[in-house]
């Protein structure tokens, strides 16, 4: 700004001065010309009368012996060239005023062996520099002024937010988990700050919830084995007589705790895949050899269950995913159609694949779930009332949610019209496999029935 | 039979190793990952039983430093439950087998049984045979007493499993793992059903049993005295 303004100022002044000095040039030229011809009594009348009518212009002539002939310029010396002197203005009351600037030639005239000189204040020049002076200062004052203001009321626009968001976190950490930073909506960077920490906060609430709920279903679930135990071991110190009791309360025990171990095992896992659904490592997975490899090993029971176990599964399958969590996934709708069913039941894996989008079937012509539940079963520890009586804990098909999540798999219950029909929605396939390149028997074998052995 | 037992919790350790000792093992104890890289790097060990999480220097590391100085002894990490990519680690990091803390005892002993002697990788036996049964590994043709037998997919694959384990126990969850590729407790007797059909193709009929049940610990293939 100071640049600009110095540049500016150097330019105006000095044309304003070149325009000054032009003009004395033109006014000298001409009275040297009127010295040239005429005598110099004239051109001191001249300049007696130029002086009344310019204002602005001085004259002073002089003779070779040194003697003022004519004009009223003052304290210059008798040298011809370029001079700048300060005059002491006189107005009409004869009262001195403010100094005036002139600028001044002094020229030889050769002819009349006189020195004339011609002066012309530089008024508007010394006026013109203090104007753009005092634009400066002004136009630079209020520059200065705004961006202060301008600075002031953003800063402290940024300290409100900045003051929202601590004020947000404070109570965060005083123990209000539902607490968010506030969003304006104006979608600049701090709105998408204050949303990422809600994101954020968002996870960690979900995540502090699921701990609180695994706590919740340790405490729970765990008590019934662990006071069984407990009750056995005190029953059989008090009450056992032979070897034979003691080894039996011990077996009791030692089946007692397995149970407790899977079930906290089947726990601990549930929270870590649910904990780790974005970050868990997927793989390219071969589905349609785990889903043959699970028909595999569910045939012969189902057979000995006199169940139909039926697989129909296309080849060549390939999805991103974890293997083992998948082949228990499908193992586990396998085994819940096999354990709550009766015998003469039909019970269909299938995979199909159709322009990339995968479905998995489970269906089977037993009891089915009824609808009210259908959404319950996905919850830890549920169990419909007729399943009670059969083995298990109630958590095979939140394991299934956990590891549906994870790989963003979406399940649908719904009635086969008898029964119960899961239907799995894979993402995309990440590819399938010609058909005609496999040559394992067990995946080109489709609609293999198991026939039940009577 | 010389085995090392790394392992922080003493009473875990001593657990091991005295179970071990009982069976007529030779068996060292470290207490700590240094300690159990410095040993199972200069001794001369058939298995090393290793826990994953241990101090100074952790299991996975201690697996790692063992097979990038080219020591190849069989390693079975013991690992507490509840992680889903531990035994991917472990068996990436270059572990033989895996076995998820708390565990039975028997099983512990049937997989270390397992890691011994184990044959060369690249196997060169072409045919398996135990007393008069024999199955060819190139064909996957099943024969006793010259007589062919014939087997589905996943009775020839629990057949060979146990035939290469000839004259050890193996566990219900080993063949879990190993036969169906599941590292999880299923609550339909899958083992139990598959065992019970193979022994009806390859024992009914027959004089001698070779598919023998171990109560409370799994399975074994062998042949009569």
């Amino acid at each position: 700004m100071s640049a600009l303004f110095g540049i500016v100022f150097l330019a105006v002044s000095s044309a304003v001065e070149d325009q000054i000095k032009i003009a004395i040039e033109a006014k000298t030229k001409l009275m040297v010309h009127e010295a040239e011809v005429d005598s110099l009594e004239d051109l001191a009348n001249m300049i007696s009368k130029m002086e009344q009518v310019a204002r602005a212009s001085r004259f002073l002539l002089v003779d070779s012996k040194g003697q003022r002939l004519a004009g009223s310029l003052s304290g210059i010396e008798n040298s011809a060239g370029w001079t700048r002197i300060d005059l002491k203005g006189e107005d009409s009351d004869g009262n001195s005023h403010k100094k005036e600037a002139m600028l001044v030639l002094g020229t030889f005239v050769p002819e009349k062996q006189a020195l004339l000189f011609v002066g012309q204040s530089t008024a508007e020049l010394d006026d013109l520099k203090s104007f753009i002076a005092r634009s400066f200062i002004w136009s630079a004052t209020t520059t200065c002024g705004l961006a202060i203001a301008f600075g002031l009321v953003t800063a402290s626009a940024f300290l409100r937010r900045v003051e929202a968001v601590n004020t947000a976190a404070a109570s965060i950490m005083a123990g209000d988990l539902a607490h968010r930073v506030p969003v304006r909506g104006t979608n600049d960077e701090f709105d998408r700050l204050s949303q990422n920490l809600n994101h954020m906060l968002d996870r960690i609430d979900h995540l502090f919830e699921q701990l609180r709920q695994v706590s919740n279903d340790i405490a729970h679930d765990l008590r019934t084995p662990l006071s069984r135990l407990r009750q056995g071991l005190e029953t059989a110190r008090a009450k056992a007589q032979s070897v034979e009791t003691y080894a039996s309360a011990i077996d009791d025990a030692i089946e007692q705790t397995n149970e407790i171990i899977s079930i906290f095992g089947s726990l601990l896992r549930i929270a870590q895949i649910e904990a780790g659904v974005n970050t868990q490592e997927l793989r390219s997975t071969d589905l349609s050899e785990i889903f043959g490899r699970v028909y595999g090993a569910y045939e012969s029971v189902a057979q000995d269950q006199g169940k139909y176990l039926v697989q129909r599964v296309e080849s060549g399958v390939v999805i991103l995913g974890d293997r083992h969590l998948l082949t228990q996934m499908i193992s586990n709708f396998v085994e819940n159609a096999l354990c709550h069913t009766l015998p003469g039941t039909t019970i269909t894996v299938q995979l199909t694949c159709d322009n990339r989008s995968v479905v998995g079937l489970i269906t089977d012509n037993g009891p089915g779930i009824p609808e009210e539940s259908r959404d319950k079963v996905f919850q830890r520890f549920f169990r419909l009332d007729r399943s009670r009586s059969t083995p298990g804990s109630g958590l095979g098909l939140s394991l299934v949610a956990a590891i549906a999540a994870m790989h963003h798999i979406t399940i649908t219950l719904s009635d086969n019209k008898p029964g119960l029909r899961v239907v799995l929605s894979f993402p995309q396939a990440q590819h399938q496999i010609d058909p005609s390149i496999r040559t394992s028997p067990e995946l080109n074998a489709v609609d293999q029935a198991a026939a039940p052995a009577f | 039979m010389k085995i090392l037992v790394v392992e922080d919790d003493m009473e875990t350790a001593s657990y091991i190793a005295g179970g071990l000792r009982e069976q007529g093992f030779t068996v060292d104890e470290a207490m700590n990952g240094r300690e159990g890289l410095f040993l199972a790097a200069s001794e001369h060990y058939d298995v090393v039983v290793l826990d994953r999480m241990l101090p100074q220097i952790d299991g996975l590391a201690v697996i790692k430093t063992l097979r990038g100085a080219g020591v190849k002894t069989p390693i079975l990490v013991l690992t507490t439950m509840g992680g889903v990519r531990d035994r991917v680690e472990g068996l990436e990091a270059g572990a033989d087998d895996y076995l998820t803390k708390p565990f039975a005892y028997e099983e512990l002993l049937a997989r270390v049984n397992a890691l011994f002697r184990r044959p060369p990788l690249a196997a060169t036996e072409t045919v398996l045979q135990v007393g008069d049964l024999r199955i060819d590994l190139i064909t996957h043709t099943v024969s006793r007493g010259g007589k062919s037998i014939e087997l589905q997919a996943q009775e020839y694959k629990l057949l060979e499993y146990l035939m290469r384990n000839a004259g050890r126990t193996v566990t219900r969850t080993m063949l879990l793992e190993k036969v169906w590729e599941f590292y999880f407790d299923p609550k339909t007797n899958i083992v139990e059903t598959n065992i019970s059909r193979l022994r009806a193709k390859v024992d009914r009929g027959f004089a001698t049993q070779l598919i023998h049940t171990i109560r409370g610990a799994g399975y074994r293939v062998q042949a009569p005295e």
